[in-house]
């Protein structure tokens, strides 16, 4: 019971989080701009996508600590 | 992939004022500091509330402080995903102006993309929209092109010094067409040349 809980409350994060991930990804190769753009917007996008993962890393070890 | 043509040259690429994005940031900015200070604040006043225990016989044993901690994360995460998503769409919303042609790209949506372009040679007219106090001291509005094509209108939203980016697509289109009489004349002339 505790661990389908988990689940159901951490699973909707990880799925944002894949879809935001891989949906922007691909649009940021394909609408690459010319020249320097592309590289400005790659490391805009890289720290958004590292914070978001450290958020989700924070959430789950709380997550853990409640059902522990 | 968006891909230049043979000697075409970048002349600038314009995207909304920043201004836009930093508004639309704001409210989620303030969201997120709110909460920051409730995780830090809240340990210090928590005690446990009643109906938590009807629910702990159902689920087991849990400690309310720290899925407290767990949601306000999730929160968190979500204001995070909003504010990329909106960093996204500020950064590959953009307009491209090159000596040929000018491109829109734009991001409707996570699921879909639009990209168009329109060469110098069919633009009509072009005029320029700047409304609004903030736009005004902020020198930002909307400048639209009217085509001969099928798509009649180009509309740049919101962008920085519009008065100078249509001076710029006025001077682009005069070089390209004088490029483009040239080219004729010579070709022209070519022609003749070989009779």
């Amino acid at each position: 019971m505790r661990l389908i809980i988990a689940v159901i409350l951490f699973l909707p994060l990880v799925t944002v989080y894949l879809v935001m991930r891989f949906t922007l990804d691909s649009h940021l190769t394909r609408i690459s701009l010319p020249g320097n753009f592309s590289n400005a917007n790659k490391k805009i996008f890289n720290i958004f996508q590292t914070g978001g993962a450290v958020i989700l890393l924070l959430a789950f070890v709380f997550l853990i600590l409640t059902l522990i | 992939m968006l891909e230049l043509n043979k000697k075409e040259e970048v002349k600038t690429i314009k995207r909304r004022h920043i201004i836009i994005l930093k508004l639309e940031l704001l409210p989620l900015i303030g969201l997120a500091l709110a909460l920051i200070i409730f995780m830090i604040v809240f340990p210090f006043y928590f005690e446990v509330p009643e109906w938590f225990s009807v629910f702990e016989e159902y689920v087991g044993s849990l400690n309310p402080l720290f899925l407290i901690f767990f949601l306000s994360f999730a929160f968190l995460f979500v204001l995070w995903q909003i504010a990329f998503f909106l960093t996204a769409g500020y950064y590959l919303d953009a307009w491209i102006i090159t000596d040929q042609r000018t491109i829109h790209t734009e991001l409707n949506g996570l699921f879909s993309r639009y990209i168009s372009s329109i060469y110098h040679n069919r633009i009509q007219d072009v005029s320029v929209d700047v409304g609004g106090v903030l736009a005004t001291y902020l020198n930002y509005g909307n400048l639209q092109i009217q085509t001969a094509g099928k798509f009649r209108e180009f509309l740049f939203k919101q962008i920085p010094d519009p008065y100078e980016t249509k001076k710029l697509i006025m001077e682009v289109q005069r070089d390209f067409l004088k490029r483009r009489k040239k080219r004729s004349k010579k070709e022209k002339s070519d022609k003749y040349d070989d009779f």
